[in-house]
């Protein structure tokens, strides 16, 4: 009966039903400051959002594409470093409000053309090898920040103006938020989407039917790029303060993994449930382990992979390679005569 | 496939048409450029770029004579003392896939736990004296604590976040690394808190040695002589003993291997710990090396360049790790006087690590096979 239901679910998802869902879900959330916040629920909104999109990202290029990218989040700080440099060395800003803005994209496209431009050579490895190339990749741009001085500020960070406007901030994620999920459910429905998964699941049986496999993979990196980028930059502005350290964080990338697998790689609706699921668990109760979240993180990670490879929305038994999984497909096999 | 018969090797010059193509086409597919796309493009004007950056930057360097040929050979000394260190990690990583093709990522983790655990013993066994009396058995006891160490770390690793994934796809195993090494590292914080700690100094090992012009501090030598000792062991086990052929066997051919009667679980675990042992006694030497910095953060970097030094000699390769690790050092010593100052670029030393990094892209990139190695291929990744 319950894996009846879910798998019910799983085709609404996949349909239009899921899209029409989620858009009900966001018409909510829009309603959601009207009905006496304070600042402090909608940053931690706006901060719950970050992390959808995030999530959503890299499992464009993780769990679809099947490219596992352990150093995405550069593109998260070059967003965040691009948008730094605009707002506090940039004479073509009018206001710091709408500088904002007008960095935004520009933080997102900076993203997406290093994506091309790395992409590029490391695309072109397979496996574990992509991983490493891209962790490289990752801790050198940490390192390069820090010694391009004049520009970045080196060690020392840049401080962006503050301007406090949690609803703007708000609302502007949840709109960022919904249009990446979207596009997500987009792809994951077109041509575009099932060549990506058919790179996953055998590129050179792709390329031999005739997907340009290149192209495929590079437009996939691009686009989760750009968005990471767009994130970043939003970052940085809300945080009004980047350092290398900071912005280039070895968890934040991890994050990015554990929340697309808790709720299901190359799924389109798993990392978003993911995001919320790791972010209400590390604010709930890993907030008060005070060091130990991290820790947990780790366990948590080796756990998932242990146990639930196919995260939340994998669960179903279809694919009947976890011991959960197992498990639910049995029980549905009984539930149908 | 274009047809061979229209690009005729040696013809007379004749009419250009379709069927009988111009000199510069068949140049032009001689050089198989007709079949480049616009990726390889790329990818050649990357080498193209590298290739000439360094050896503009060096001769530059050279010709302004910015260093004497004792500051050269003083700066070599350091990068073969730190290189040894990189190859006794990269010997972990290079054992380990071998036999799993398998990338542990939790290996720098297994350094840091060694050399972090260690650090403790080090600094009661300064406290008692006993290292004023005896320097040479105190260390040498340091390191057997941290090869012990680190090798029931890189077993338990082994065991519990490898093991049970051994059917799965390698991407899974990897992502399980990841989880694992930021479990090591947290732990280690967890006991041992944030504080960074440093080894204490160790006598007789803060002179040096005159060797013509050049000063090699003794730090350097010992650190490369007790390197050198554990590879030749590792050698005469891999080479000699009945579990070294083993592990040859498995990591030829692991099903076959299987059949003959080898425990392939005894020798998976049996090479995880040596790996880890030898990561441990790293862990001690880097300590004389670069007391400092001891910390729950510290492996992260010397794993990545211990990684690189592995794929730049040819992953699954032994000699190949020795010699990788001994030229990344080098390079590292080298790259940023030779190259970066030549070109112009300030802070050259703090982009020692983006040097490694940059290495280890272009060489996944463009040398996957390394030096002396398999080339990775996709099946076995």
């Amino acid at each position: 009966m319950m894996a009846r239901v879910w798998d019910r679910l799983a085709r609404l998802g996949q349909g239009w039903g899921g899209l029409g869902l989620w858009w009900l879900l966001l018409a909510v959330l829009a309603l959601y400051p009207y009905i006496g916040v304070t600042h402090l629920t909608l940053f931690l909104g706006s901060q719950v959002f970050v992390l959808v999109i995030l999530a959503s990202n890299w499992n464009l290029i993780g769990g679809m594409t099947g490219y596992v990218d352990f150093g995405h989040a550069v593109f998260f700080g070059i967003g965040a470093y691009v948008m730094g440099i605009l707002v506090t060395k940039s004479p073509l800003l009018i206001s710091p409000e709408w500088g904002f803005l007008q960095a935004l994209p520009v933080s997102g496209a900076a993203a997406a053309v290093f994506a091309l431009l790395i992409g590029l050579p490391t695309l072109r490895l397979k496996g574990p090898y992509f991983s490493i190339a891209m962790l490289g990749t990752f801790v050198a741009m940490r390192e390069i920040v820090r010694v391009l001085r004049p520009l970045t500020g080196g060690g020392v960070g840049l401080n962006l103006p503050p301007v406090l406007n949690r609803l703007g901030d708000y609302y502007l994620m949840l709109v960022l938020m919904g249009l990446v999920v979207s596009v997500m459910w987009w792809i994951r429905r077109s041509e575009f989407g099932q060549s990506l998964i058919a790179i996953r699941e055998d590129e050179i049986g792709a390329e031999m039917r005739g997907i340009n496999t290149t192209l495929h993979k590079i437009l996939a990196f691009m686009i989760a790029a750009f968005f990471t980028g767009v994130v970043g930059g939003f970052w940085a502005w809300q945080n009004t303060f980047i350092d290398p350290d900071v912005v280039f964080i070895e968890t934040r990338t991890v994050e990015m993994v554990m929340m697309s697998m808790l709720g299901g790689l190359g799924t389109v609706w798993g990392p978003p449930l993911g995001a919320v699921v790791i972010y209400v668990l590390q604010t709930v109760v890993w907030g008060r382990l005070f060091g130990i979240h991290l820790l947990a993180l780790g366990i948590l990670m080796v756990l998932l992979v242990l146990f639930l490879p196919e995260g939340i929305l994998g669960m179903s038994g279809r694919g009947g390679s976890t011991s959960l999984g197992r498990l639910l497909g049995r029980i549905r096999k009984r539930a149908e005569p | 496939m274009p047809d061979r018969s229209r690009f005729p090797i040696d013809d007379k010059p004749g009419p250009v048409t379709a069927a009988n193509p111009s000199r510069v086409a068949t140049l032009v597919h001689r050089l198989a450029l007709d079949r480049m796309s616009w990726v390889d493009v790329v990818l050649l004007l990357i080498r193209i770029g590298f290739i000439s950056a360094v050896v503009i930057g060096s001769t530059r360097t050279f010709m302004e004579g910015r260093f004497s040929a004792a500051q050269w050979g003083t700066l070599i000394a350091a990068g073969v003392a730190q290189g040894s260190i990189y190859s006794l990690i990269a010997l972990g990583y290079t054992l380990v896939y071998g036999i799993l093709r398998l990338i542990n990522f939790a290996h720098g983790d297994v350094f840091m736990f060694g050399a972090f655990c260690t650090v403790f013993l080090a600094i009661w066994t300064s406290q008692q004296g006993i290292l004023e009396r005896a320097p040479a058995i105190t260390v040498l006891s340091w390191i057997l604590f941290a090869a012990l160490i680190s090798m029931s770390i890189a077993v338990l690793v082994e065991r519990l976040a490898y093991k049970p994934l051994r059917n799965k796809p390698r991407l899974v195993m990897l992502i399980s690394a990841i989880g694992a090494s930021f479990f090591l590292q947290y732990t280690a914080r967890g006991f041992f808190s944030t504080a960074f700690r440093s080894y204490p100094t160790v006598p007789g090992l803060d002179g040096r040695l005159e060797l013509g012009q050049i000063a090699v501090p003794h730090v350097q030598i010992t650190v490369f002589a007790v390197a050198l000792a554990l590879m030749a062991g590792l050698y005469i086990l891999v080479e000699k003993t009945r579990i070294g052929r083993a592990m040859r066997a498995v990591s030829e051919n692991m099903e076959t291997a299987r059949l003959m009667g080898v425990n392939i679980e005894r020798v998976i675990m049996f090479t995880f710990g040596i790996g880890g042992a030898l990561a441990g006694a790293a862990g001690v030497i880097n300590g004389l090396y670069k007391p400092q910095g001891v910390s729950f953060i510290m492996g992260f970097f010397p794993g990545v360049k211990a990684f690189t030094a592995a794929v730049l000699g040819g992953i699954g390769s032994v000699p190949g790790a020795l010699i990788g690790g001994l030229l990344l050092g080098i390079f590292e010593a080298l790259g940023p006087n030779l190259v970066l100052t030549g070109l112009g670029i300030p802070g050259s030393n703090q982009l020692k690590d983006v040097i490694a990094f940059l290495m280890l892209v272009l060489i996944l990139i463009f040398r996957p096979q390394g030096i002396m190695g398999e080339a990775i291929k996709e099946e076995k990744a």
